[in-house]
Parts: structure tokens; C-alpha cells; sequence
């Protein structure tokens, strides 16, 4: 049997057919099963490996379903330079793997060279706005193409912000031409903790800039008696979200949806049924909007 | 009005645990202090990094208990924070930090474990190497001998311990295996760690393997690397050790001339 190659689909847009997280523990379960789904996102980070099986199961995989690289360390919002290593790197995974879509994340994670490993909260200032669009820029410019930046779950807000999360994000769509991953479940989770009308955000992100959509679980914590959503990708996703979800695809119809779980990682089989969920949802929401 | 970079330098030192500076002027509170906000952040990146040690490192963790990893995960966080939004690096000083902390006790063997898991995830993500052809080895005239050196397959590494390294991994890497009992003082291993394909071959060498392995992995010229060999058992037959590492997939290139 012919092994199959990356480039047996070639470089195409991802399909409407919602897609999921791929997860070292289900490589081996997607390639001889190929579930029903439209597409896979895989953190760019996971495949930088030069050699060994992430990158063979990637190859393999990729050549069965299209793909998005969402990557979650190149820290685009630190003052600290952009990693020139870690942008090789994922030039190098894009030349390979020919990806429908690039995302990132509005967010930032280093400082003077420590790394947090972790998708830290933005002030929304001016300063920022433009820190931010000169890094989306410098990226686009080095990958040569666009990329996604995705909304992130906050749990604190800066005292010196001077716009709201949603301004901020189309500012950049405008200044840098870059598009958006919406994170619905992250707009949930920032609007319970914020106290802000989460339609009112997903009125404001100009319509067409939304390449994809991700939804996933969140989970509850307590502090000091009030309760704070934590984005843990725990869980399935939760009937607030799914509603929001509906208000998303009114905004923005036919979005490639994704469904990301990254602990407590299920079976393959209950992701592939959180996907087949945001189908239904979709084909519902557009039914009715006809 | 604060700039970006106050801005994360402030955050930065909250998270690390070193900030003398009040959150209350950054950070909106609405019914939750500024701190235990920050703290919310500060124990996301003390799991994230924990639970990558935990997957890289099961091997110490189930040897010192899940308690005492987390503990020893902590101090090592601190005293080597990771440098890289790629966590594949995050392990890369760990048996540096347990031989600081344990050199001399009698846990001075974790820092071994620590230094062969962490060459098992180097060689899981290390580029693939086509084999050596011995044909083209022959071809390099006689001459060129005295500058010829060989290189090591990327997905090999080599280490030698003071304890049965090789049999403490792996009856400790797999956590369904029973814990079995390993006296430490059974004596020295020297290990070659091989991948090919997808899998891991663990070798168990002679000291004069070791020793023509590990001069080639240091850049010695091929002439040199058996001299090395002699050295470490002078009845050892080493004209064979090119041929036999060649053969397994250890070697993978050569180079003549100066370096």
C-alpha cells in the first residue's frame, strides 16, 4: 500500500463540517478510524519536532483531512522581541504541512526572556493596539500570509485599559488585516467574568474578518465567594455556549467550527460527537435564517 | 499612564512570586483582590509547567512520589524557569538540578533517571537519519585516515551511571509495571539510546564501546576513538566497533580533514 503523503489534498480552505483538536493520544485512533469530521487543528508548538511520531502522524493525517495550525507560545503580545527560533520553526511546519489557516492567540507570555507558557491577559491601550499590529504585521510579513488571532479567557482586567476587548480586536483586524478566530467559549467565560453583554461584543467584530470558530468547556472556580470561569478545555461544551454559539453563526454564517478539548482528554469518539453537535446547531441556525 | 513593558515586568514579578509592587494600581479588583487575581495566572503556570515535567519525567515522579515531585518541580521551576514558548524544552536542566540538590545522598541516582528521560525525549523528536553506507566509508583513501570522523546518529545519545540505570528506568517509566526492587549498588551501566522508526532500543555497552562511542560523540577522529577504546580494556578487539555501530544505526555520516 502506497504510504499517503501531505500533499495528497494540497493546500485548500477548510470546510464548513466542524473539525476538532488533535491530541497525541488520538493520532493512532484518527488515522485508522478517519472519523466523520470536517477538519483537525493541531498546535503548531506539538509539531515542531524535527523527527519521531508527532510529525509522522501529522503527515499521515494531514493527508486525509485539512488542517489549521493554532499556535500557543509565540507570545505575540510581549514587549520582549519575537523568538526568531520559534518563528523558524513554524515556518518551517507551514511550508510542510500546508495548513488552511495559521492562528495565534491575543495574548502575551514572556518577559525578559522567562517564558510563562501561559495565554496572559492584554491592557487594551493604544500602546498596546500598536505594539500588537506591528507584531501581527511582522508575522504575516515573515510567513507570508495572513493569520487568525484569537480572543483569549481573562480573568483579571487592567485598570489602564482604554477600549474594550472587542474595539481592541477590530482595531487589529482593520490596522494589520488580520482576521480573527472567535473563541465563543472564551467570550462566555470573559462576559460572566467581566460583567459584560457578550452579543454586544460579537456585534461589534466586523463581519467577514471571522475565519474560524472555537468552542469548547470551561469550568468554575470560587474566590473570595464569587464565582470566575476558568478556560480549562475540560469538558464538553455548555448549553450558554451553544446558545451563543447560534448568535455567532447569525454574525457569522458558515464559520469552520472547532471543537478543542485538551484535559482530560476523552474518547475520540465523544470529541467527534461535540463536532457533529456543532453541525446540527449550524445547519439548524442556517436553516432558520433562510 | 503605564507603559506595555512596566505593565509586564509588575505581572511578571506577581507571577514569579518576587513583585513588591501593590497589584491594587494595576489590576481592577470588582470583589476579588488584585493578588488573588494574579494568582489565578501565578497557579496556570505552575501546573502547566508541572503536569509537562510529570509526562516527561514519570519515571522520577514514581520514584519520589507525587508530593515530593511537585516540591522538587517547584525549586526547579524557580532556579530554571522555562526559556521557550515551545515546552518541549522545559526539561532540559532537571539532572543538572537533581545533581546539584541530591550529589552526594542517597538519592544521587535521580539525577541518572533524570538524564536518561530526558535524552529519551531528545531522541523522540530528533530528526530521522538515513543509515551509512560501509561502501562509501571504504572508499575514503588511507591517507585521509588520520582526519576521519564519524558522526553519531541525532537520535542517539549515550550516558554511563554508577547504578543500574537502565533496569531502575524502566521498571519505573511504566507505571502499571510492578515496583520492583533494585539494589542500586548492582553495579554501573554504560547505555546507548537508539531510535529507529519509532521506537527506542536501549543498548547495554562494554566499557570499550562506551569509550569509542563517546570519543566520537566528543569530535575525536576515528583513529582516535579506538585508541579510547584500547584504553578502557586493552584486550578488547575494536577493529570490529565501526562495523557493529554502522550496522545497529548509530553511526549515520562521516566526514576527513580538520574540524
Amino acid at each position: 500500500m502506497r504510504e499517503p503523503s501531505a500533499h495528497t489534498l494540497g493546500p485548500q480552505p477548510l470546510p464548513v463540517a466542524a473539525g476538532i483538536g488533535l491530541r497525541a493520544q488520538h493520532h493512532s485512533d484518527v488515522l485508522e478510524r478517519r472519523p466523520g469530521v470536517g477538519w483537525v487543528e493541531a498546535h503548531s508548538e506539538n509539531y515542531f519536532a524535527e523527527g519521531g511520531s508527532q510529525p509522522w502522524f501529522l503527515e499521515r493525517i494531514r493527508a486525509l483531512y485539512p488542517l489549521s495550525l493554532h499556535g500557543v507560545g509565540l507570545s505575540l503580545g510581549s514587549v520582549d522581541p519575537l523568538d526568531a527560533r520559534h518563528l523558524a520553526n513554524l515556518k518551517r511546519i507551514v511550508e510542510r504541512f500546508e495548513p488552511a489557516v495559521v492562528s495565534e492567540h491575543l495574548a502575551w507570555g514572556t518577559f525578559a526572556g522567562r517564558a510563562f507558557n501561559d495565554l496572559l491577559p492584554m491592557p487594551y491601550t493604544e500602546e498596546a493596539r500598536r505594539h500588537l499590529v506591528r507584531r501581527i504585521d511582522q508575522v504575516q510579513e515573515y510567513l507570508g500570509r495572513r493569520i487568525l488571532i484569537e480572543n483569549v479567557s481573562s480573568y483579571l482586567e487592567f485598570k489602564c485599559s482604554e477600549m474594550p476587548e472587542w474595539e481592541f480586536l477590530a482595531a487589529l483586524v482593520q490596522e494589520s488585516g488580520c482576521g480573527l478566530l472567535l473563541d465563543v467559549n472564551n467570550v462566555y467565560v470573559s462576559a460572566c467574568n467581566h460583567h459584560f453583554d457578550p452579543h454586544r461584543y460579537l456585534a461589534f467584530l466586523p463581519r467577514g474578518a471571522v475565519g474560524e470558530i472555537h468552542l469548547a468547556g470551561h469550568s468554575r472556580g470560587q474566590y473570595q465567594g464569587r464565582d470566575v470561569l476558568i478556560d480549562t478545555h475540560g469538558g464538553p461544551v455548555c448549553e450558554a455556549v451553544w446558545d451563543l454559539y447560534v448568535a455567532a453563526l447569525a454574525r457569522f454564517p458558515h464559520t469552520p467550527t472547532l471543537i478543542e478539548w485538551d484535559t482530560d482528554i476523552p474518547d475520540l469518539d465523544v470529541l467527534v460527537g461535540e463536532a457533529h453537535r456543532a453541525d446540527a446547531v449550524r445547519v439548524r441556525s442556517h436553516d432558520l435564517a433562510a | 499612564m503605564i507603559s506595555l513593558r512596566d505593565l509586564q515586568r509588575a505581572f511578571s514579578q506577581a507571577l514569579v512570586g518576587t513583585g513588591d509592587e501593590p497589584l491594587d494600581a494595576l489590576i481592577v479588583s470588582d470583589g476579588i483582590p488584585a493578588a488573588e487575581r494574579a494568582g489565578i495566572y501565578r497557579n496556570n503556570v505552575r501546573t502547566t509547567f508541572r503536569n509537562t515535567m510529570q509526562i516527561g519525567f514519570p519515571a522520577v515522579a514514581r520514584l519520589v512520589g507525587t508530593d515530593y515531585f511537585r516540591q522538587l518541580v517547584g525549586e526547579y521551576q524557580d532556579r530554571y524557569p522555562s526559556r521557550s514558548g515551545n515546552l518541549q524544552h522545559v526539561g532540559a536542566d532537571f539532572a543538572t538540578h537533581l545533581a546539584g540538590r541530591f550529589g552526594g545522598s542517597r538519592f544521587e541516582y535521580l539525577a541518572d533517571v533524570a538524564a536518561i528521560e530526558w535524552a529519551y525525549q531528545e531522541i523522540m523528536v530528533a530528526p530521522e537519519h538515513p543509515p551509512l553506507d560501509l561502501g562509501s566509508l571504504a572508499a575514503v583513501p588511507e591517507a585521509d585516515y588520520g582526519t576521519l570522523r564519524l558522526r553519531l546518529n541525532p537520535a542517539a545519545r549515550l550516558l554511563a551511571s554508577q547504578f543500574p540505570l537502565a533496569r531502575i528506568w524502566r521498571a519505573n517509566r511504566d507505571e502499571t509495571l510492578d515496583s520492583a526492587t533494585i539494589d542500586l549498588g548492582a553495579g554501573g551501566e554504560r547505555i546507548l539510546l537508539l531510535r529507529r522508526g519509532l521506537e527506542v532500543e536501549i543498548h547495554r555497552l562494554a566499557p570499550p564501546d562506551h569509550s569509542f562511542l563517546a570519543a566520537l560523540a566528543r569530535g575525536a577522529t576515528l583513529v582516535e576513538a579506538l585508541e579510547a577504546a584500547a584504553d578502557a580494556d586493552a584486550k578488547a578487539e575494536v577493529a570490529s566497533l565501526l562495523a557493529r555501530y554502522v550496522a545497529l544505526g548509530a553511526i549515520v555520516g562521516f566526514a576527513v580533514g580538520a574540524r
